[in-house]
């Protein structure tokens, strides 16, 4: 049988660029979403090692986005950015230690979608980035959001219609 | 825009990925950490450094220690896989403390080896440890060297930990199986030791080791 690290191990392979691609489009900065990310899977190991075989999380992917979703709040409460989401379209967060790929990511069209999803309302960000960039069904999502599948459906609906207002913005 | 266009754009935003070098070394450092703390000498020094240091020049140190600590875990005959993992933390340390490097913050992380320099060649000296545990330091010596610029080995505070990592190495190379060039390499070292020549002497240790 696998030990406990190699299990964890291939858990944190097939997780790791998601919550990070989950985490940075919230905070817009490498640095502080590679921060975060680290300390979801810090506490994801933990947990996973501390918990016996019968009880150990087998939706282990929900565990890690939840952690990532509580682990951005609690960032922007320590930062006093709890308002952050704005009616206008955000500007560009200016991150200095943007990579080159990001870096040509900003000037396209993608760029642009990028930036409106930052200003999204945070459950309009967490529904999108879940269903369409990660491809998840919609009863996963519901059950990470706590919302009924209608409920969910109705907030991807008004989610990108707000994503493609803001677009038109620019 | 029309929603097959958006989403289709929201779908190439999964090029958003994080740096390699990062995704090993958080691997790494999560699933290391009980082995880590085994490691008393390098835990009590990152511990130290933690404290003195801002958070990414702590992170440079932490990978420094990891690399350190990692050989150190897994003398002689390590695993394939751990081996992997190791090299790449080498391969990660040089890259961050480069990219630093870029950034202008070498001193603070020098500053940081310096205050633990002399402990570090203390505890070494007064626990010899297995050769490689001495390489790894060696290479991140070397690394730092390389993208400070200086001459590490003339500062006090590092030059007990330079002769202790050439002494060491220069045993553990007496031992080895050389080539009769390597074994006139080796006299030029032990000279350059004689002569308090720790960094050039380093320079050709890391030269011999590379080529074994």
């Amino acid at each position: 049988m696998d030990s406990l690290n190699e299990q964890f191990g291939r858990i944190y392979d097939e997780y790791i660029e998601k919550i990070y691609r989950f985490v940075y489009l919230k905070v817009g900065s490498q640095d502080i979403a590679e921060d975060i990310t680290s300390k979801v899977f810090t506490k994801g190991w933990e947990s996973y090692r501390s918990t016996n075989q019968e009880a150990r999380i087998k939706n282990f992917g929900a565990f890690l986005y939840k952690s990532a979703r509580n682990a951005v709040i609690d960032h922007y409460r320590q930062k006093g950015r709890t308002n952050i989401v704005s009616t206008e379209v955000s500007t560009p967060i200016a991150d200095p230690e943007v990579n080159a790929h990001e870096a040509a990511l900003l000037g396209s069209d993608i760029g642009v979608v990028k930036n409106a999803l930052f200003g999204l309302k945070k459950e309009y960000q967490d529904v999108i980035i879940w269903h369409y960039l990660e491809d998840m069904p919609i009863n996963e999502v519901a059950r990470l959001t706590g919302k009924s599948e209608g409920a969910t459906r109705v907030m991807l609906h008004r989610g990108l219609k707000e994503l493609r207002d803001k677009i038109q913005q620019v | 825009m029309e929603d097959l266009k958006l989403i289709s754009q929201l779908k190439a935003l999964k090029e958003i990925r994080p740096r390699e070098n990062w995704v090993v070394f958080t691997k790494s450092k999560i699933l290391s950490t009980e082995q880590i703390k085994a490691t008393n000498i390098f835990s009590i020094l990152a511990s130290r450094f933690y404290i003195q240091n801002s958070k990414k020049l702590a992170y440079v140190f932490a990978l420094l220690l990891f690399v350190v600590a990692g050989i150190f875990s897994f003398p002689g005959n390590a695993p394939v896989d751990n081996q992997a993992v190791i090299k790449k933390n080498v391969v990660a340390l040089s890259n961050v403390v480069n990219d630093l490097a870029k950034q202008g913050k070498t001193d603070s992380v020098i500053n940081g080896i310096k205050t633990n320099a002399l402990e570090l060649a203390r505890n070494l000296n007064a626990n010899p440890a297995d050769p490689d545990v001495m390489k790894g330091v060696a290479v991140s010596l070397k690394t730092l060297a390389n993208i400070s610029g200086v001459d590490l080995s003339l500062d006090a505070d590092i030059e007990n930990l330079y002769q202790t990592v050439v002494k060491n190495q220069i045993t553990d190379l007496e031992k080895s199986t050389l080539t009769d060039e390597q074994k006139v390499k080796l006299a030029e070292i032990k000279e350059l030791y004689n002569n308090k020549k720790y960094a050039e002497a380093l320079e050709k240790i890391l030269l011999i080791n590379s080529q074994k």
